[in-house]
């Protein structure tokens, strides 16, 4: 397999994550897109590891990884936190920071 | 991993293609389907599926301590959090359809598409090169090499990754965690609670004393009336409240049916919770 | 190939294992069924059409699993620098060190704002 169809791939998995965020309401299912749109990226930084014959895009994907992790749980805690506060998970019922 | 096989016989090569394609066809869909389906635990379940897929691709990659991180960082950890907090927000959450902004779901598409039309401009103008010949650093040496690089070329960002996690620790402590506003009961408090409050043993276990231990059947205290807290609150208390039938050795138990006419009434004193 | 071969025949065992058990059960068990277990619980528990609440479970250890994570992190971390300890010498256990105290700040923070207390 030709690096290009992992990256082909990757395109693909990113515009449909990016799509679900901006079309989905529910705020856990708009950060589960997020984190396909990290994971697509993950697989284009390994193709791109693979085509530049070094293990440097594995270790940036790792960490991508890492911080994704970190991420999921701070904004999974402010998730909690909202529902907690509004009883509701959809992002439309969380925009009262703009008023 | 394409490297390795690559090199050995042509079937290999066919085979690592037509895996490639099945995972490349799961992964697509899992992801249309994430995005499609209306409830946060199917997404949830999609989103594992995309996730497994990019994993055996970084296996077949030659990344297969990524491959193996993850498994066990993003789908096992990551998307079991997720879960976590769908079960706490309720299961049959469902988005609505309704749009709130007018025309959203069009221009999110065209979005999309515009965007792919770039991405896929990009990449078919950029020249990227054929995958790099098998080495052991895309195989055992994966790990070592990994390593070297984390503890060596990219000390400092691993190094920073503990105040990452630091932050991510002090975020979930302060955003969900509730603070404790009283100080807990000691297990003395809550005896002396248990005295005072007049019931000292807990409830009955539903069937108690009763002629059937079903669930649903209310046990009987020790007057005979049947406790109607020992039934769950889910379920109809069945009103069969006779006394429990006494059957000596030897003598064979009546059926209830046969003579549940002729005995008296039961006493129905007491709880009258039961009955309704 | 030869990397991945312990996994695909522990795959294929229990894949193989399961299918086959399923297989044989459907097979050689007797089937008698009748109402009370054809139930979801035969214990006698009528199950409720919608599940209570709204569907909402409580899951009082979701803080515990947002710390496993970032401890999960940590252990992610340790085993490619266990793997190469050798190699990297005194540096490697100066790092690793450094990192295992800033993560028992965190660790510490916690513990004292009650985090890893059960309720």
């Amino acid at each position: 397999m030709s690096p290009v169809h992992y990256v082909a791939l990757s395109v693909i998995l990113f515009m449909i994550g990016g799509v679900g965020v901006l079309v989905r309401r529910n705020a856990i299912v708009v950060f589960m897109c997020v984190e396909l749109m990290l994971n697509a990226c993950n697989l284009a930084f390994v193709a791109f590891a693979r085509v530049h014959d070094n293990l440097d895009g594995q270790v940036i994907a790792f960490f991508v990884m890492v911080v994704a992790a970190a991420e999921v749980v701070v904004g999974l805690a402010i998730l909690m936190a909202i529902y907690r506060a509004r009883r509701s998970a959809s992002v439309d019922d969380a925009s009262l920071l703009k008023y | 991993m394409t490297g390795v096989l690559a090199a050995g016989t042509n079937t290999d090569s066919v085979a690592v293609e037509t895996v490639f394609w099945i995972l490349a066809v799961v992964a697509v869909a899992a992801a249309l389907a994430m995005i499609l389906v209306r409830r946060a635990v199917h997404c949830a379940i999609m989103l594992a599926v995309v996730m497994l897929c990019l994993a055996t691709m970084y296996a077949m990659q030659g990344a297969p301590f990524l491959a193996f991180v993850q498994i066990i960082v993003y789908t096992g950890a990551v998307l079991m959090l997720f879960l976590f907090v769908i079960m706490l927000i309720g299961i049959t959450a469902a988005d609505s359809i309704v749009e709130t902004i007018k025309g959203q779901r069009l221009a999110a598409g065209l979005a999309a598409i515009g965007l792919l039309v770039l991405l896929a401009l990009g990449i078919g103008h950029a020249a990227i090169g054929p995958a790099a010949p098998p080495s052991p650093k895309y195989g055992s040496g994966n790990l070592t090499g990994i390593a070297t690089l984390i503890f060596t070329t990219y000390v400092f960002p691993f190094e920073v990754t503990g105040a990452l996690l630091i932050t991510a620790a002090l975020g979930a402590m302060v955003l969900a965690h509730r603070e404790r506003i009283a100080p807990r009961p000691t297990q003395r408090d809550l005896a002396a609670r248990r005295l005072a409050s007049g019931q000292v043993v807990g409830d009955p276990p539903p069937g108690i004393y009763a002629l059937h231990d079903s669930a649903d059947r209310p046990a009987l205290l020790p007057d005979g009336s049947p406790a109607a807290s020992s039934v769950s609150s889910v379920l109809n208390p069945r009103t069969g409240t006779e006394p429990p039938q006494v059957v000596r050795p030897g003598e064979k138990p009546q059926l209830e049916a046969a003579d549940g006419g002729e005995r008296e009434p039961a006493p129905s004193a007491g709880s009258g919770r039961a009955e309704s | 190939m030869r990397l991945y071969l312990p996994i695909f025949i522990l795959a294929l065992l229990g894949f193989g294992f399961a299918s086959f058990s399923v297989f044989m059960g459907t097979r050689l068990g007797p089937k008698r069924w009748n109402r009370a277990k054809l139930e979801s619980y035969e214990s006698g528990i009528e199950p409720t059409p919608h599940p209570p609440g709204g569907g909402r479970i409580p899951v009082k250890y979701y803080v515990t699993a947002m710390l496993f994570i970032v401890f999960d992190i940590e252990i992610i971390f340790l085993y490619p620098w266990a793997v190469t300890f050798n190699k990297l010498g005194a540096f490697g256990l100066v790092e690793m060190v450094t990192f295992v105290i800033t993560v028992l700040v965190a660790y510490a923070y916690v513990w004292r704002r009650g985090g890893l207390e059960w309720d």
